[in-house]
């Protein structure tokens, strides 16, 4: 296994962060795939997501046109989720087409799914840690505008909002 | 014949959880890794208590349960792909 990546992901104070909300309720889940929806709406992609990056995987907490075996996993492997790299920065990243950018040219997942651009911005929790991401993924090469990043900047907000009020006590 | 690491993906061991563990859990990785061994009637060698294992992850603390989700996505994505390969092949 990727062991420096996960390594990097695990940081133990981050995924206690993330243990600290309950993920699991279904109400969360409704709420969260309506921000993808939107956010797949206004950005015209087919496919958006709200998710958290764990130590080894990248789990979905609500999506937007996803289907296939990443729709009954719920997640990704988490080298081979665009997210991660999201999450690892802190801060919005962008690919234009994976196809051609030799930072994703051994990303198996892109080859299997066809997608190609990428858009993400972090959630990042009260603690300071960049827990997750929300961002809309697309089959063709895509040059993202300043506005496809402040309608997911907001649907970011509006997602770490929504967490937080289901915070475990 | 259909490879056992589909597009390159390696199916979890009782090894790599005891890495995700530990990782996550720093310095009470090996008190926890221990409590959770006890739980689930193995001894941490061999792949046939890897269920066990991650059912005792799922019933601990949440960050253990973060740990057994994380792997348990990676568990099915290998099944899943693994079973797509097959009916390529």
């Amino acid at each position: 296994m990727n062991t420096d990546l996960f390594d990097r992901l695990g940081v133990p104070e981050r995924i206690r962060e993330i243990a600290g909300y309950d993920l699991f309720d279904p109400d969360l889940r409704t709420s969260l795939d309506a921000i993808a929806q939107r956010s797949a709406g206004l950005i015209e992609a087919p496919v958006a997501l709200v998710s958290v990056v764990l130590d080894t995987s990248q789990f979905i907490l609500g999506s937007h046109g996803v289907s296939g075996w990443v729709a009954e996993t719920q997640g990704v492997p988490a080298e081979w989720a665009m997210c991660t790299h999201t999450v690892l920065t802190g801060e919005p990243y962008c690919v234009v087409d994976g196809m051609n950018d030799p930072r994703h040219l051994d990303n198996p997942f892109l080859q299997m799914t066809g997608l190609r651009s990428y858009l993400g911005v972090p959630l990042t929790g009260t603690g300071g840690h960049t827990l997750g991401a929300h961002c809309v993924i697309d089959a063709r090469p895509r040059i993202f505008s300043d506005v496809d990043l402040a309608v997911l900047g907001d649907g970011a907000e509006k997602a770490m909002k929504l967490l937080c009020a289901y915070r475990l006590r | 014949m259909f490879s056992e690491t589909p597009y390159g993906l390696v199916r979890p061991t009782m090894d790599d959880a005891r890495a995700a563990v530990h990782r996550v859990h720093a310095g009470d990785g090996p008190r926890v890794w221990a409590g959770l061994l006890r739980a689930a009637g193995t001894d941490g060698t061999g792949e046939h208590g890897l269920d066990r294992l991650i059912t005792a992850m799922r019933q601990a603390d949440p960050v253990s349960r973060l740990c057994a989700l994380a792997l348990t996505i990676r568990l099915d994505a290998h099944s899943q792909l693994s079973l797509l390969a097959k009916e390529l092949s």
